[in-house]
């Protein structure tokens, strides 16, 4: 699954190359993951619940996503809260005539600010958005997790989180109250930057140094459909998913690099003396 | 710094940038902006350009004066005169009246001198860089003399010299002042000590809870028994559950997290950009050259907005939020600082990651000329 797509606002224009894949696992029936990649919005759901009541779950996440925003232009801040929002109440529906039903979201969207494009990524549960900067992966979301909750405390090692007997449970997840508050991250559009978007599925299965390594040598599609395969391949113990988004953007500002050191008073004064008249 | 004396029904505009000061009659607004961007520019003979630029008999009344050399430079047409006071304490006076073009002179040891197109009596005013409707507009820009004329007309007791500012201040400093509103810039001089620490008490304050904390999720409640809810096989299957107690950690959260920020104020505090927009401040704006922000939590998403053409503003350069009504001022460790002039006060520079409360009228100066202005309507 390919997708190319360009987006523009003031003086920004970013290309986005984008690639998807997702796999029921070794174990499971069913596959409860659900995703989305197309124009400025790519996510990651991860349904839990039984009898299909996951399934449906994530799946309303994405509906809510791909019916409130669209494709073609750059969302804003708030009508991706707005969807997610939208997709609680969905989810919340759904619990009130079946089986509790819930799931994880994580995603970026390309949104537009006072005239500049910035991605946004967004997170509740443990599904995660990953940083790729061509040489280190980075996780830049952070679990809604028992496991993560028990990290920042200092109770446990990360060794001791990826063998945790509660390494399941999570604290935060859409549908699983009235109300519910993504952690929201912006960030600068500059160069070339790439998400990896997975379900834990993947996050469980493959160290960041794997993962980091087929991103590396792959393009966005073909890297998702590799790290969904070595994922499965190292156990696939759960569904897996993954997204990988890659955005280049140009900027026909200043340096967005690099803050300028301001001159010194006599190197102003130097370069700033008026011709007498 | 000169001073004006405002008058709002009037043709003429006092424009004024660094050591150029223009008293010009302006029946047609429309040129305003060519004025204060030829003022802005610093070069007495581009004024002169754009005043003349529609020949001599269309080129309006006016009084320029540059000041940037020990000798003072003036031009002056029409129903207007410019007084000059040296250092030795000579008045010369130069008046545009039975001129077809424009009479020029050249004062040397100029110290201070007044442009006026008939003003009448009302208080003098402060301004730095910018535009004013006014029919007198003063200059004590060197050393004060008694004879300044501002002295009659302010209350302080006594002239200091001008602040002494930071390098990029406030020549660079754009602001377009209200006809009829009150300082926008410094009034006080540096050497004010007591009146300064009257108010520094209010800008130096720093608030309690400052934004950055706000912003972080309050400390995870250790989930003593994590309760699972399904009986788990010897290995992990890795299905996902939502725990029960989930629920519950919220609500002890909930109870934790300060009420939601009540959208205080009303949304009727803004923040002025030099090119005219207005940022309203419903929501935290952060500024920058190419701003982020890291992990905050749903409900208020600061506002980014990039600031473009300086490399001398930081990534994340400044923050400014409302706060129960106040606005509230945060140096994001920029590299080259950020500064804060309250009305009728010298510039100040933030400390840096340190909440500092504005009051509405505020300039904040990024330096090289970036300002922004605290604004209510």
């Amino acid at each position: 699954m390919r997708l190319t797509t360009t987006l523009s606002a003031g003086s920004v224009t970013t290309s986005l190359t984008a690639g998807a894949a997702s796999d029921v696992g070794s174990v499971r029936t069913v596959n409860e993951d659900s995703f989305l990649a197309t124009g400025s919005i790519y996510l990651v759901a991860d349904g839990m619940g039984g009898h299909r009541a996951g399934d449906r779950a994530s799946q309303a996440v994405r509906e809510s996503f791909v019916s409130r925003i669209a494709e073609t232009d750059a969302a804003t801040a708030s009508e991706i809260l707005g969807a997610i929002s939208a997709a609680n109440d969905l989810v919340r529906a759904l619990s009130e005539d079946g089986p509790l039903s819930g799931t994880t979201l994580a995603g970026v969207a390309v949104v537009e600010s006072a005239g500049t494009l910035q991605w946004m990524a967004f997170n509740i549960g443990d599904s995660r958005v990953y940083q790729f900067d061509g040489r280190t992966l980075t996780q830049l979301s952070v679990d809604h997790s028992a496991v993560q909750e028990l990290l920042d405390d200092g109770a446990i090692t990360l060794a001791e989180a990826a063998v945790h007997p509660d390494r399941n449970v999570i604290t935060r997840a859409i549908g699983a109250t009235d109300a519910v508050d993504a952690d929201v991250w912006l960030l600068p559009m500059i160069g070339t930057q790439t998400f990896l978007l997975c379900s834990d599925g993947l996050s469980k299965e493959l160290d960041d140094g794997r993962i980091a390594d087929i991103l590396v040598r792959h393009d966005p599609a073909t890297a998702a459909v590799e790290l969904v395969a070595a994922a499965v391949a190292a156990g696939g113990a759960d569904n897996v998913t993954a997204v990988v988004v890659q955005s280049n953007s140009v900027s026909s500002g200043s340096d967005l690099e690099h803050t300028g050191e301001r001159l010194t008073i006599s190197a102003r004064e130097l370069e700033d003396t008026r011709p007498r008249i | 710094m000169f001073h004006y004396l405002p008058s709002a029904a009037s043709e003429w505009f006092a424009i004024v940038h660094a050591d150029l000061a223009l008293l010009v009659r302006c029946d047609d607004d429309s040129r305003i902006d060519e004025y204060f961007a030829a003022v802005g520019g610093g070069d007495i003979r581009t004024v002169l350009d754009v005043l003349t630029v529609y020949g001599i008999s269309a080129t309006p009344a006016f009084a320029l004066v540059d000041s940037s050399g020990p000798t003072a430079h003036l031009f002056v047409r029409g129903e207007c005169t410019v007084t000059v006071t040296s250092t030795a304490g000579e008045t010369v006076e130069a008046s545009g009246a039975g001129v077809s073009t424009w009479t020029e002179r050249f004062v040397e040891g100029a110290a201070s001198f007044v442009l006026d197109a008939g003003s009448e009596p009302t208080t003098a005013l402060p301004l730095v860089s910018g535009v004013a409707r006014s029919t007198w507009l003063s200059s004590g820009h060197t050393v004060a003399t008694p004879a300044n004329p501002v002295v009659s007309e302010k209350p302080a007791p006594q002239i200091a010299p001008p602040p002494v500012l930071p390098p990029s201040l406030p020549a660079e400093n754009t602001i377009v002042a209200p006809a009829d509103s009150a300082a926008e810039v410094p009034t006080e001089s540096a050497s004010d000590a007591s009146n300064s620490a009257n108010y520094d008490r209010l800008f130096e304050e720093t608030i309690v809870r400052s934004v950055a904390d706000a912003a972080v999720l309050p400390p995870a409640d250790e989930p003593d028994e994590p309760e699972p809810v399904v009986e788990r096989p010897g290995d992990h299957d890795g299905e996902t559950v939502l725990s029960d107690n989930v629920a519950k950690l919220l609500a002890g959260r909930k109870r934790e997290t300060p009420p939601a920020a009540a959208p205080s104020a009303g949304p009727s505090l803004f923040l002025q950009l030099r090119d005219g927009t207005r940022e309203p401040l419903g929501q935290p704006v952060i500024l920058g050259r190419s701003p982020s922000v890291s992990k905050v939590s749903g409900a208020n998403i600061p506002r980014l907005v990039t600031l473009t053409g300086d490399d001398d503003i930081s990534r994340n350069h400044v923050q400014v939020t409302v706060e129960g009504g106040t606005v509230v001022v945060t140096d994001l460790h920029s590299r080259n600082g950020t500064w804060v002039i309250a009305p009728g006060k010298p510039p100040q520079q933030l400390r840096k990651g340190e909440a500092t409360a504005v009051l509405v009228g505020t300039i904040i100066d990024l330096g090289n000329g970036s300002t922004l202005l605290v604004g209510q309507d």
